[in-house]
């Protein structure tokens, strides 16, 4: 047995064993070999095919497509990956790819051609499913966007309908104040007032956050202190505010905002009785994950807190109590004013 | 264009807030010509009293708007409009600046801003417009 011959079976073995179609044909487009991968692929015996017209496996509508691929193989050409639709035996039709290479003798002439046939239908399968699931997703994406611009169009009216009611609430006491003549029950009023004043600040900055969840404290404390400040306008107190951009949710923003101001007001009302003065207001975030707060003044120092016990409702219980809600500690300093230092866990939002 | 009265039309549709800025203008010694709760009564009310401070919410009980009214009265009766505004939404930002207003405001406001914004407006309203 010769090397050639040899050669020839184990090509042939290969040949057999593919799972792809591979049929030998001549130049007129007759099939004269035929392999076990085209028997799955097409359902034909080799002995049904061998002799046929490669146009048996055509759709009707594509029985022109073999003029031009016998056109490029007599011109030397391969065909590679060419996507089309073939007939099985039973008559359904199905995707394929196909590769046709001119097979020439041994004087190089073009006798025939090789065709290997991949049958595609799962990929087309898949392929169909992966754009179905492509435009299920897009429609999830469309809806879920659709749903998030409602709920961001419902908070903005939620927080503008309860800003509307704090400012309302605003209104009444300040009308209130004005018809008192009572200065203890007035300066309750006020101070009433300015804490809702401080959640409606709150919710006035939460409607101009893009994510409608956090807005930066430094803006806020501004624009709260000022306020405090302006009620105390005839003690004529300097304001220093020293606010790092911080990033904070309702849950802080909110015992912070109240925290200030009982504290400030506190100081407004107890420090200068002269008038005159200077209140300075710091918030450090530092690296610990800390973030501290320091309220001063140059006013005359708080009074000693007495042998008496802290009763509740009053400045400094409710001050105990922001602080504890916010997880932090205080210390007070007294020396020629008052210092006020608080140290807080930086909000999870920033 | 006929002279302004120096008085000033509240237009707020939550009766407790224009009481309120009643008030403040009142005891800053400006007359309160009347107060308003839609876009149209502020319009009738800035043509019959004309004006010179327009306080102008946005949000208005009916179809219209505080910048629907604002711009009417603009044309009509030329007062000054300062903006009294509870959101700061662009879309109500990008209205509120078509009528090139004289202030605009976010609600809450506090008398002291109130107070300086309506003096500022009055010192810009040339004293010849006043009757």
């Amino acid at each position: 047995m010769g090397l050639g011959v040899l050669n020839a079976a184990y090509l042939a073995a290969i040949v057999e064993s593919s799972d792809d179609g591979i049929i030998g044909k001549d130049l007129s487009g007759v099939i004269c070999s035929w392999n076990r991968g085209a028997e799955a692929i097409f359902g034909y015996s080799a002995s049904e095919m061998i002799g046929s017209p490669v146009q048996r496996l055509f759709p009707p509508d594509r029985i022109d497509e073999e003029n031009l691929i016998l056109g490029k193989i007599r011109a030397g050409e391969r065909v590679e990956h060419h996507e089309t639709v073939r007939r099985r035996k039973d008559g359904s039709d199905f995707p394929v790819s196909l590769t046709i290479s001119p097979i020439r003798d041994e004087s190089g002439i073009i006798v025939g051609a090789s065709k290997i046939v991949r049958d595609i239908s799962e990929r087309h399968k898949v392929q169909a499913a992966l754009l179905k699931a492509n435009f299920d997703l897009k429609q999830v994406v469309v809806e879920r966007t659709t749903a998030l611009a409602e709920r961001d169009l419902l908070l903005q009216e939620v927080y503008h309908r309860v800003k509307n009611n704090l400012q309302v609430i605003y209104g009444l006491l300040t009308l209130h104040t004005l018809k008192i003549n009572d200065p203890q029950a007035k300066e309750v009023l006020i101070g009433l007032r300015d804490r809702v004043f401080a959640l409606g600040l709150v919710h006035q900055q939460l409607m101009g956050s893009a994510d409608l969840k956090t807005f930066d404290i430094a803006p806020f404390l501004q624009q709260l202190l000022n306020n405090l400040i302006d009620g105390a306008a005839d003690k004529k107190i300097d304001l220093a505010i020293e606010a790092r951009p911080l990033d904070v949710g309702l849950d802080f923003a909110i015992p912070l905002g109240l925290l200030v101001t009982e504290i400030v007001t506190n100081s407004l009302k107890h420090a200068f009785p002269m008038g005159g003065g200077r209140v300075w207001v710091a918030l450090r975030p530092d690296d610990a994950g800390r973030v501290t707060l320091t309220i001063s003044d140059d006013g005359r120092g708080m009074p000693q807190q007495g042998s008496a016990p802290v009763k509740s409702g009053s400045g400094t219980s409710i001050i105990n109590r922001l602080v504890a809600q916010l997880g932090g500690e205080i210390a007070i300093g007294r020396g020629s004013g008052t210092t006020v230092q608080i140290t807080l866990p930086l909000p999870e939002a920033s | 264009m006929r002279g302004l009265n120096r008085c000033a039309l509240v237009v707020d549709d939550e009766a407790i807030i224009a009481e309120l800025w009643s008030v403040y203008l009142e005891t800053m010694g400006l007359d309160v010509c009347g107060c308003a709760a839609t876009a149209d009564e502020a319009v009738a009310l800035a043509e019959e009293h004309r004006p010179v401070i327009v306080l102008m919410d946005m949000r208005l009980r009916g179809k219209k708007d505080g910048v629907d009214a604002a711009l009417a009265i603009h044309d009509s009766v030329g007062s000054k409009v300062i903006f009294m505004t509870g959101s700061r939404e662009a879309a109500t930002m990008q209205r509120i600046e078509s009528d090139h207003p004289t202030a605009v405001l976010i609600k809450p406001v506090s008398e002291r801003l109130l107070v300086s914004t309506v003096n500022a407006a009055l010192a810009a309203s040339e004293p010849s417009h006043l009757e």
